[in-house]
């Protein structure tokens, strides 16, 4: 359950890396936007996942390990994800 | 004084993504390891000899192979009843015996290294005699549950780090590089029972040698030499939150508070079927039990966890609004003022 948090968020890393890179003029083609895509939220959810304690951290905050301060994190967290997933929808970029 | 050019979207783009997958996990690192001891130095969990009957007693004993020893050792009906313990719980069947957990009964206490450890039953010594033990109770589970009065070595009102519990046959020495000490790969479980309500933490995934040095005198030859004997032993390391956690669920109450120790499964990392591999609390025999612990400094890493963590929340939240189209009239706002 926790790890959808962090798919979401690497979906949307990725979708802004590959919107930038488009509009530098880098990654053209369909194929080379949706490898690089792919390939980036592959790479940073392993990242996250496995090399990482970051998907403990996001459990222990929800499990109220942390205190009022992981809750704080936790809607700063959401807040994120909400903000890049509206910008994606209004203005097809997750970073404005 | 040249004015400094403001970031540009692919650059505040790069910015985030950094902060996302490189900078946010290393804070929370940072924040996890919070307060633990640097020194790497155990204490004994167990101090002293103190009375030693019933600290404790068998959760899961491994596989159930009762229809075996009652095919191969013909013995009275429910001889068998304590054979196989599931759940803290012998058989079905308790015509024989009125016990319903296999309790580590025998209780000497021993020090064969600097700790102080518990002489106590292997998983079928209660029913079988002195080599009838089948040699294989399969991959598991195991499970033991630890009263907390055992644990005298863990002061009250401490908070846990790391604690280390040893699994030892001292009673057969091997030549050290005996072909039968190989890699496990054990899953397990430490769960805290304290009042009635329980603290679990589990998905753990070790990798453990059943071979087991340590010093110890040899009357025979009169000197301390290393032994190697078959013994494993279980680590759990705490995160900084789950310790000030745990010292909050039992309010530092060590004495009160019981272990359940359990292992889900064991395999051999060489992919070798496990069979007969030597596991020190499997047989008809006794083994020994010790605990080990390292502590955390709560203020420290109460402080380190709260602190990293409201500047993390703070860098997201700035990190959302800078992802909109309201960070250029808000930092305008500041302009001169900060």
């Amino acid at each position: 359950m926790f790890d959808i948090i962090i798919y979401v968020l690497t979906l949307l890393a990725s979708l802004t890396v590959v919107g930038s890179a488009s509009s530098a003029g880098i990654l053209n083609g369909a194929f080379s936007r949706a490898f690089a895509g792919v390939s980036t939220q592959i790479v940073s959810t392993k990242w996250l996942l496995a090399y990482t304690n970051t998907e403990s951290f996001i459990r222990a905050c929800l499990e109220g390990q942390v205190g009022l301060t992981g809750y704080i994190f936790l809607a700063s967290l959401g807040a994120l994800i909400l903000t890049w997933t509206t910008n994606l929808y209004n203005y097809r970029q997750a970073i404005i | 004084m040249k004015k400094k050019k403001p970031l540009t979207a692919i650059q505040f783009n790069a910015l985030a993504i950094i902060t996302l997958v490189a900078f946010m996990p290393f804070a929370i690192a940072f924040i996890t390891s919070a307060g633990s001891d640097s020194d790497g130095r155990y204490e004994s969990s167990i101090n002293g000899s103190t009375s030693t009957f019933g600290k404790g007693y068998w959760y899961d004993n491994g596989a159930n192979y009762t229809s075996y020893y009652e095919t191969e050792y013909p013995m009275p009906p429910g001889w068998y009843n304590c054979g196989y313990i599931s759940n803290g719980q012998c058989g079905e069947d308790y015509s024989y015996s009125t016990d319903k957990q296999v309790f580590f009964s025998l209780g000497s206490s021993t020090s064969y290294t600097d700790v102080t450890s518990y002489t106590v039953k292997q998983n079928l010594q209660n029913v079988l005699e002195p080599g009838e033990y089948l040699g294989n109770s399969g991959p598991g589970p195991y499970g033991w549950l630890v009263f907390g009065d055992t644990f005298t070595g863990i002061e009250e009102n401490e908070s846990l780090d790391k604690i280390k519990y040893n699994f030892v046959d001292t009673f057969t020495e091997y030549l050290c590089d005996y072909e039968g000490f190989t890699d496990l790969e054990v899953k397990a479980s430490l769960t805290f029972i304290y009042e009635n309500e329980s603290k679990v933490f589990d998905n753990y995934n070790m990798i453990v040698s059943n071979k087991y040095e340590y010093n110890r005198y040899d009357a025979n030859n009169a000197h301390w030499g290393d032994a190697c004997v078959n013994g494993m032993s279980l680590e759990f390391d705490f995160t900084g939150f789950e310790s000030l956690s745990l010292t909050d669920f039992n309010g530092g109450e060590w004495s009160q508070t019981d272990h359940l120790i359990q292992i889900q499964s064991i395999e051999r990392v060489d992919g070798i079927n496990l069979g007969s591999t030597l596991l020190p609390f499997n047989g008809d025999g006794l083994f020994v039990f010790s605990a080990e612990h390292q502590e955390i400094d709560p203020v420290q890493a109460g402080f380190i966890i709260k602190s990293l963590t409201t500047v993390l929340s703070a860098g997201t939240f700035l990190l959302a609004i800078g992802s909109t189209q309201y960070w250029s009239p808000l930092m305008n706002t500041f302009k001169g003022r900060i």
